[in-house]
């Protein structure tokens, strides 16, 4: 077999599978080292013939794995028979282990019938869970997945990470919508009934009804086909599976809490043998369902059961027609005042009438009916049989659960119902939902339901005026830490003076109209001449809160969560957010950002342009800077984060105008009062590419890089930062020398890509905090709004405490919105964060008219130790070869060894063709894209892409970089991508092309496979096979990997996403190797040397016409140029 | 629809008309008779059946058991009393119509004042061999979930087949016709000898290619089959009725039946006696076979996500026990309902509790590395 298997005997990675059969949970997982191929002991039970997965790790690693979420849930030991796709009797690996693997899909070739995926029977020994334990087990290994906390240590030995299979995350949203059916009370008692005929009581989910028929539905329809791959009494039918599962689980729960709450008490001493009730509840509320019954009774039971549940699905005699209410609010209320509710003396209207069902928008009404003659008649092209008949009895269904409709049934020719304001209310509050459940129509006033009406309090909040121009404009008192500048000591600490206010949604009530308001009884009331529902227990509440609550002051932090973040069951009354004057309002008032902030103009000694949402950025870094506010700068990702900053940078220090044509010392005249300096902690990855930046765009800035084996230390370190404006170091850096850093005195400390700090509990992040600084701001490109512990570690960096300890944070925000989707908790998580974060995306609308449609950036990267090493011993061959070689024999040498540079440049391991020959790369394992400064960086930026939701290509000249590539990010992306290479068939490139593109607009239909290549945003291009005539406008972000240093090839392949069709901006990012020829090329081509107009257009054959010393000139490896730490990237 | 033979079509008294005695050139109007409500596609017989059953026609349309059941008419009817029999049933010449097990009857105005009595009779099943079926289908959730549903699965020959059935007819061994016309009494009206306003007398039907000789059809008979497809495209279970099997009593029985089949499916043995039909689900799911492209992943991938289902309490405490009303037990004393919504809140707190409750904060772990 041409198995695609690295075998390795250590297991570092297990993708965990989950699978409901035979009335438990079965858990499996496939690792990255081979299976033994032994069978469990109870594995016998499988029929022989099949044979054991190769890739399935065993119970014993499986336990040792998931020890942590396994704690205190007793897991028994099974086997499960799987069908899965294989080839050659093979089990393929799952989409996450094959990208682990660096599994490269190959296209089953039709000539090899052997290579052809089809369905085989497997055998895994699992892992079982009891119904009962299902839901918190499942939710607790989607936990140890998610993030950082998949990386678990099995006794001590290297962690191995746990990814969850997609079936597992199924399983898990089944077992919250269990638990959603429990909490909604849509469950039902129910009888259950075995082969030899006796019964018991079980509780069945109840999902009959719209609303939960189509939740059950999407459920359905999320299912991975790898959820029903078991053997089983199911036959792989995934509905049949569902409801199972639905129902065993909901049944262990509801008797576990009715066990625990000893519910049985209440039937205790009473006769079941003469009470078909007691007899039922039996089996009810008690541990076993069993129900002792004789055969009479019996089905008495089954049948009154299926009587009285089964009502609930009764639909009216025309399933065409159905009734519908429609509730008018009175017209006259002349004489009803604001703050009143006019009680009886006005009449609501609650009309009749019937609507088809399936044309939903033609309704006849019960005049027009009474009016029909009898028969069959037609109302706007629908038949209706008996209209009057029809109209009776589904008055008299629905009269049932409606009681007031009996009335109407008195009348000969009913056509309508009045209603007291007291009624109408309770028909909206009450009645309402269970008619439309019950499959009536009902019309309400189109206020009702609107949540923007609620009565609750509102914070007020007094805080002193500042002079806010002051504050974002020059004052000679320079910037940050300034202190007796006239400046208030702003910040989340400051205390505020408050109280609290009745308000209806926006409405603030006074003292007299809210009494007025009390002194109601009906929760129906006209307010600014309109209709709102104030609850009565709401109102209750207020009283009672505002008068425990009288004010006072408090710190500004903690008034905001108090606005934007409070529980009701906690106040008792809902808090609907801030009203502030003075700074806070300026600050944390409703989109006050665009409105109070002061807008700073560009400052001297940046050199270019700042965009208009630029300016903006760096106004609102200021004016946060300035109130003592930690700030979040998460533009999109090639929207200038880097320049904002430094802009910001300049700005303080008040350069005087053109300081590049007045001769001063750096650090003496130019500025005011000193400025401590800035410490910005960066990815390895970034460092040569922020000094670059700064270099380009503020060159006055004095950079100081803490960074490599001779960095400075001590006192030395101290000294050094004192005399700069900006220090760059690393994470890990941070970390190391977090004590020689924290004895320099900030001015701030800024953390570029600042999901480096995610893991709140991680030592380097811990670290990073400890180092003392009166400012911090953060910087990324990632969107936060999906991974919360990782917003809440940045905010706690940012603004220590504002969001509470970690745990509680967890509790009260991160588990709600993501597990359970909670979109209140989610909109109070954004008021509180939204003032410290400043989001811009490139489709903003008042971005998206400043972006040029194509902008071009340099990313420069490092060499790596391994890459260094190489670079040199190749440079120095290359120059003695070529010193004693001549003519053809020199210029082949010089270009055998420029290609050597490159690839050197791109990876140590495709210069050193350890990947794998092309013809079967599908063996090679993905090399470390660590080895790489270019590979890091290039993860990097393509983890941010893939994150935003974007899609991006990737150019090399190489084919066997390009396959390297694939595999390589394959593995750290997780993700498929597609690779686009000279020797790929022309079938298949038509495939791969319309994949990425994804478009259906020209009668593209996306197949199985293109489905999951919509997962697969990333694309890898050798510059041979995509130089023209492809159009691949789904990417808007182009990346040149290896350069050409033709900028007419370049711009060739960079317009395969930038051509007619293209709606974004298109990003290109050119990779550079800082020091090596890639950078000296670049720079001769910008400088538009002689040299370079002979570069380009010629290929590389003007090298070869170099002299040796100019050879050495181009090639060395420049001292200069900011080098990575040799010791750094091994850490 | 129940069981029960039904009466379909307003008017279905014939208005007795003085005047007109003699038969006329075209079949006189019928006011109120009961009509095509569907449009059958061009007789083309067999390709519409296969364009139905490939889904690809819209569901107002021919719906792929009316196009089945009309299949032995267009293979044996001549056409042009196919034709005809259709331009009367889009006419409305049908001043009755009666479904009742094993027979069709109804009354088909021609020509002549007097409507023609037309039947159609077709053989209904044993009890036995109902028995036999509907344990098959009631084994197979697919199609029970569709039978429950009224829908009928295409595939539902193959549960007939073992038992030697089929559920359509299939051909004159299990439909036989007649009518009053002419041609099957074998004479034209007595219109008396040499009676100038006589018509040409209606053309024999010509026997259609390899169609039975020995059955005649006319266009009433086929008038009324025409009818009653247009019936089973809504209806569709209305073909159970005429195998001797109203709806209601076959819908029971899978009720029933899955509660014994089901002990036998599930590895816990029992199953609830009541089961809800689910909108929208329970539709036969693609075979694993054809999903080896995508095997792992849903075919949405955002799909789970996008699935919002609050763990929160419900907008009306106990809708379902309000719904449901007062339980049904004579002689039960307890206070049921009562318990009952206690049960609902207790298990509800206790939900919404557990799930706010999360568990604790993971032990310190490094990244680094």
């Amino acid at each position: 077999m041409s198995s695609a298997v690295v075998s390795s005997t250590s297991l570092s990675l297990l993708v965990v599978h989950a699978h409901w059969s035979d009335g438990a949970v079965h858990l499996w997982a496939e690792g990255d080292g081979e299976h033994d191929g032994t069978l469990p002991a109870d594995g016998a039970a499988a029929p022989a013939a099949d044979p054991p997965h190769q890739h399935a790790a065993s119970v014993e690693q499986l336990r040792a794995a998931l020890a942590g979420p396994l704690a205190g849930i007793e897991a028994g030991t099974g086997s499960l028979t799987l069908a899965l796709p294989a080839k050659s009797g093979v089990a393929l690996p799952s989409p996450h282990l094959a990208h682990a693997l660096g599994h490269v899909e190959v296209e089953a070739e039709p000539e090899s019938p052997e290579a052809v995926t089809t369905l085989g029977r497997f055998v895994v020994s699992t892992l079982t869970i009891k119904p009962g334990d299902a839901p918190r087990t499942l939710d607790a290994l989607e936990d140890l997945a998610s993030g950082e906390m998949g990386r678990t240590s099995a006794s001590g030995e290297r962690p191995i990470t746990v990814v969850a299979g997609e079936s597992l995350h199924f399983l898990a949203a089944a077992s919250r919508f269990v638990r959603h059916l429990l909490a909604q009370h849509r469950v039902v008692p129910m009888v259950q009934q075995d082969q030899s005929g006796s019964v018991a009581g079980i509780w069945a989910p109840w999902l009959g009804d719209e609303q939960t028929a189509a939740r059950a539905a999407h459920l359905l329809a999320a299912m991975p086909a790898s959820s029903r791959a078991a053997f089983d009494s199911f036959g792989h039918d995934g509905w049949t599976m569902i409801d199972d599962f639905l129902l065993r689980v909901g049944d262990a729960i509801c008797r576990r809490v009715l066990v625990q709450d000893t519910m049985q008490d209440a039937i205790e001493g009473r006769d079941a043998a003469t009470d078909l009730h007691v007899t039922w509840l039996a089996g009810l509320l008690g541990e076993g369902p069993e129900i002792d019954v004789r055969t009479g009774p019996r089905n008495d039971l089954i049948k009154g059961v299926r009587r009285w549940i089964g009502g609930l699905e009764e639909r009216g005699s025309g399933a065409a027609w159905r009734l519908l209410v429609k509730l008018t609010e009175p017209l006259d209320l002349k004489g009803v005042d604001d703050f009143a509710t006019p009680g009886d003396k006005v009449r609501w209207t609650l009309s009749l009438h019937l609507q088809s069902v399936p044309e939903p928008e033609v309704i006849a009404d019960a005049t027009d009916i009474w009016l029909l003659p009898p028969g069959a008649a037609s109302v706007e092209g629908q038949r209706i049989e008996q209209p009057q008949e029809l109209l009776l009895s589904e008055l008299g269904r629905a009269a049932r659960l409606y009681k007031r409709l009996e009335k109407v049934l008195e009348e000969s020719e009913p056509t309508e119902l009045e209603l007291t304001t007291t009624d109408a209310y309770k028909f909206l509050r009450e009645f309402r939902p269970l008619l439309i459940e019950q499959g009536f129509g009902v019309v309400a006033p189109d206020w009702w339901d609107s949540p923007t009406v609620r009565l609750g309090a509102r914070m007020l909040v007094q805080s002193d005026d500042i002079d806010l121009t002051s504050i974002g404009a020059a004052d000679d008192q320079g910037g940050v830490g300034s202190t007796g500048s006239g400046t208030p000591q702003l910040g989340l600490a400051s205390l505020v003076s408050y109280r609290w206010q009745i308000a209806v949604g926006d409405t603030n009530l006074t003292l007299e109209q809210f009494e007025k308001l009390a002194a109601q009884h009906s929760p129906l009331i006209r307010l600014n001449g309109r209709w709102v529902e104030i609850r009565p227990e709401d109102v209750k509440a207020a009283i009672k809160f505002i008068r425990e609550n009288p004010g006072g002051k408090m710190e500004i932090g903690r008034a905001l969560r108090l606005a934007y973040a409070s529980d009701v069951r906690d106040t008792g009354v809902p808090i609907l957010g801030m009203d502030a004057t003075g700074w806070v309002a300026a600050v944390f008032g409703d989109a006050s950002a665009n409105t109070k902030m002061p807008m700073i103009e560009a400052p001297h000694g940046f050199i270019g342009t700042l965009r208009a949402y630029q300016l903006k950025g760096l106004s609102w870094l200021a004016f946060l800077d300035k109130l003592g506010l930690g700030a979040c700068l998460a533009d999109d990702m090639g929207l200038g984060k880097t320049i904002q900053l430094l802009a910001l940078l300049a700005h303080e220090r008040k350069f005087v105008a053109s300081p590049s044509a007045v001769p001063v010392t750096p650090g003496t005249e130019i500025r005011g009062k000193r400025i401590p300096p800035t410490l910005l902690i960066v990815p390895m990855s970034v460092v040569s590419n922020w000094v670059h930046e700064a270099r380009r765009f503020t060159p006055d800035l004095r950079v100081m890089v803490h960074h490599g084996l001779e960095r400075k230390t001590g006192d030395a370190l101290v000294t050094g930062a004192q005399d700069s404006d900006m220090v760059i170091t690393t994470y890990a850096l941070a970390h190391r020398d977090r004590e020689d850093l924290s004895k320099v005195t900030w001015g701030r400390i800024v953390l570029d890509e600042a999901q480096n700090i995610k893991n709140p509990t991680a030592k380097q992040t811990r670290a990073i905090h400890s180092i003392p600084s009166p400012r911090r701001f953060a910087l990324t490109g990632t969107p936060l709004e999906n991974r919360l512990i990782e917003l809440w570690s940045i905010m706690d960096f940012l603004n220590p405490g504002y969001l509470g300890p970690a745990s509680e944070f967890r509790s009260k925000f991160a588990v709600p919105i993501e597990r359970y989707h909670d979109k209140q908790r989610g909109s109070q998580l954004r008021g509180l964060v939204q003032p410290f974060v400043l989001r811009r995306l490139k489709t903003d609308p008042t971005v998206i008219t400043d972006l040029p449609e194509k902008v071009e950036t340099k990313e420069y990267c490092y060499l790596t130790p391994e890459q260094a090493g190489l670079y040199q011993t190749c440079v120095s061959d290359m120059l003695a070869a070529a010193e004693r070689a001549e003519g053809i024999q020199r210029r082949g040498l010089v270009l055998a060894g420029l290609i050597k540079l490159k690839q050197i440049c791109n990876h140590p391991a495709h210069f050193l063709k350890e990947f794998g020959p092309e013809n079967s790369v599908a063996t090679a394992a993905p090399i470390a894209a660590a080895r790489s400064g270019k590979c890091q960086r290039l993860s990097e930026m393509l983890q941010e892409i893939v994150a935003a939701g974007d899609k991006a290509l990737v150019f090399t000249q190489f084919r066997q970089m390009a396959h390297m590539l694939a595999t390589m990010l394959r593995q750290t992306l997780d993700r498929d991508v597609l690779l686009l290479h000279g020797g790929t068939p022309a079938g298949q490139r038509t495939q791969i092309i319309s994949d990425f593109q994804g478009d259906k607009s020209h009668g593209y239909k996306p197949t199985a496979r293109s489905i999951r290549a919509n997962n697969a945003p990333i694309l890898i291009l050798s510059l041979k096979a995509g130089g023209v005539g492809l159009n691949l406008t789904a990417a808007n972000h182009v990346f040149h990997f290896d350069r050409w240093w033709n900028p007419a090839v370049e711009s060739q392949a960079t317009d395969r996403a930038y051509r007619i069709g293209q709606t974004r901006t298109v990003q290109v990012h050119k990779f550079i190797v800082s020091g090596t020829l890639e950078e000296r090329i670049d720079q001769m081509i910008e400088e538009k040397t002689q040299l370079a107009d002979s570069i380009i257009g010629h290929g590389e054959q003007w090298l070869t016409e170099l002299s040796t010393s100019q050879l050495r000139d181009l090639l060395t490896l420049r001292a200069d140029a900011v080098e990575p730490d040799v010791e750094e990237v091994i850490l | 629809m129940s069981g029960s033979p039904q009466r379909v079509g307003p008017g279905s008294v014939a208005r007795f008309d003085k005047r007109v005695t003699r038969p006329t050139l075209h079949p006189r109007r019928v006011v109120g008779g009961y009509r095509l409500q569907s449009r059958p596609p061009a007789v083309i017989p067999g390709e519409i059946a296969a364009e139905l059953e490939s889904g690809q026609a819209s569901p107002t349309s021919w719906t792929w058991t009316s196009a089945r059941w009309m299949r032995p008419v267009e293979q044996l009817a001549p056409g042009d009393q196919l034709a005809e029999g259709l331009e009367y049933a889009k006419a409305g010449q049908a001043r009755s119509i009666e479904i009742k097990p094993g027979l069709i009857s109804g009354r088909v105005q021609g020509r002549l004042p007097q409507a023609y009595r037309t039947s159609i009779r077709m053989p209904t099943f044993t009890p036995e061999q109902w028995e036999r079926v509907s344990t098959a289908m009631s084994g197979q959730a697919k199609y029970a979930a569709a039978l429950l549903a009224g829908e009928l699965p295409t595939n539902i020959e193959d549960l007939f087949a073992p038992a030697g059935l089929t559920l359509f007819p299939t051909g004159t061994a299990d439909l036989s016709v007649s009518c009053e016309c002419d041609v099957f009494t074998g004479k034209p009206h007595d219109y008396g000898p040499g009676d100038p306003s006589a018509p040409p007398p209606e053309p024999k039907p010509k026997p259609a290619r390899g169609a039975n000789v020995g059955m005649p059809w006319c266009k009433h008979v086929c008038c009324l089959m025409y009818l009653v497809a247009d019936k089973l495209g809504p209806n569709p279970l209305t073909i159970f009725m005429l195998r001797g099997m109203p709806e209601q009593d076959l819908v029971e029985r899978l009720r029933q039946a899955r509660v014994l089949q089901g002990l036998q499916r599930t590895g816990a043995g029992a199953i609830p006696v009541y089961t809800a039909h689910v909108p929208g689900v329970g539709r036969a799911q693609v075979p694993l076979e054809e999903t080896l492209a995508n095997f792992w992943m849903a075919d949405d991938p955002d799909a789970l996500g996008a699935l919002d289902m609050p763990i929160a309490p419900p907008e009306v405490s106990h809708p379902l026990l309000r719904r449901v009303g007062p339980s049904p037990f004579t002689g039960a004393k307890f206070p049921i309902t009562g318990l009952l919504a206690t049960c609902y809140d207790v298990i509800s707190e206790h939900v919404i509790r557990e799930s706010e409750s999360t568990s604790p904060e993971p032990e310190s772990s490094d990244s680094e590395g």
